[in-house]
């Protein structure tokens, strides 16, 4: 079949999309994610007050919306904690490792979606 | 060819006729019998019954009603899954598949259909799953705290499962809880969700531990802690 250029307009639209589109087909939104697997000890709106906050813990889930806590990490750093769990950065093992559960990008994702969720004029970018 | 006189042995044959046929009945239960059960009572309509299961986005994940059944057998300890279906008791504080307060309620079966019903799901093993790489045998008091510090501290497995602490029973709620587990769950099966719980429940809230590349726990400590839990 000889390609007009119409047709490869649309090759070339299709082969973007494939690449774009995640490998599995299960790869969620970073809201998703967040809503499925760290709502559960942070509570939707990242204050830590969620379902399994009980107080017999060790220590009470992170409150993500507090700057003076979220100054604390880098970006980087945030990637490293859901990847590997908190005792990588002197956290408590409450926070436990995710990395082999969610893809790469998807931790990235949530890392920015965590970001987003302090509250204040002094959160870190 | 036995010739039967009227007397005392043909009384004795009667006698074991009529035995022999009041216990048909129960010599007929089995998996066969349960798998009717389960399908007539529409059981299906909430355990998936073969897998593995595949995962699906997690914003269809609390659709879900119930667990994956398709590996019972290997999970479950046969005397506690039929008293279960008997008379069933919620094994989490929120409902199944979401992190809203309150219990599922699930139909409990009589005496009779409980073990046929059980008899059925005993009879589903996961092929895969090897026996006897981890012992079923109760922990000494040195071995215990040493395998507690993995549930309590290495990873706070409590954080998400009630467990039965010298305090009472403490922990967070999402996840089943592991009050009495000992007599409810086969510390091999235990093990093998521990390394592998994608297989199992790909669909579940747990962070994924064993053969990955973050690994919190050696294969040795998995072992100790599916003990762990087996003596729960």
């Amino acid at each position: 079949m000889a390609l007009t250029r119409n047709n490869l307009k649309t090759s070339a639209l299709l082969a973007v999309l494939v690449l774009v589109a995640p490998a599995s087909g299960l790869a969620a939104s970073a809201k998703e994610n967040f809503e499925w697997y760290c709502v559960q000890c942070h509570g939707s709106d990242g204050t830590g007050k969620g379902i399994n906050s009980v107080k017999e813990l060790p220590v009470g889930p992170m409150d993500l919306s507090n700057p003076k806590e979220m100054k604390k990490f880098t970006g980087e750093q945030i990637i490293q904690t859901l990847t590997r769990g908190g005792p990588v950065n002197t956290l408590d093992s409450l926070m436990p490792p995710w990395g082999n559960r969610l893809a790469k990008d998807e931790i990235k994702a949530l890392m920015q979606y965590v970001r987003s969720l302090c509250k204040g004029t002094d959160c870190p970018k | 060819m036995i010739a039967f006189k009227k007397g005392p042995l043909l009384k004795w044959w009667g006698a074991v006729l009529v035995l022999g046929c009041v216990h048909a009945p129960l010599a007929a239960a089995g998996p066969a019998q349960g798998k009717q059960l389960f399908e007539a009572k529409n059981c299906g309509a909430c355990h998936q019954m073969s897998g593995p299961v595949e995962a699906v986005p997690v914003a269809q994940r609390s659709k879900i009603k119930g667990p994956p059944l398709w590996f019972a057998g290997s999970k479950f300890k046969n005397e506690w899954l039929i008293a279960w279906l008997e008379k069933p008791t919620a094994l989490y504080r929120v409902k199944y598949g979401t992190l809203e307060q309150g219990a599922n309620s699930h139909p409990a079966l009589s005496k009779a259909d409980a073990q046929e019903v059980g008899a059925y799901l005993m009879s589903l093993t996961d092929p895969a799953l090897k026996a006897g790489a981890v012992t079923a045998e109760k922990l000494n008091r040195r071995k215990m705290l040493e395998a507690e510090k993995l549930f309590t501290k290495k990873q706070v497995c409590f954080g998400c499962h009630q467990y039965a602490s010298k305090q009472g029973d403490i922990g967070g709620f999402s996840g089943p809880s592991l009050v009495g587990a000992g007599n409810r769950l086969q510390a091999d099966w235990v093990h093998a969700l521990l390394k592998d719980n994608v297989r199992y429940y790909p669909n579940a809230r747990m962070p994924v531990y064993g053969n990955q590349a973050f690994e919190a726990f050696t294969d040795e400590e998995l072992k100790l802690l599916s003990q762990y839990i087996g003596n729960l």
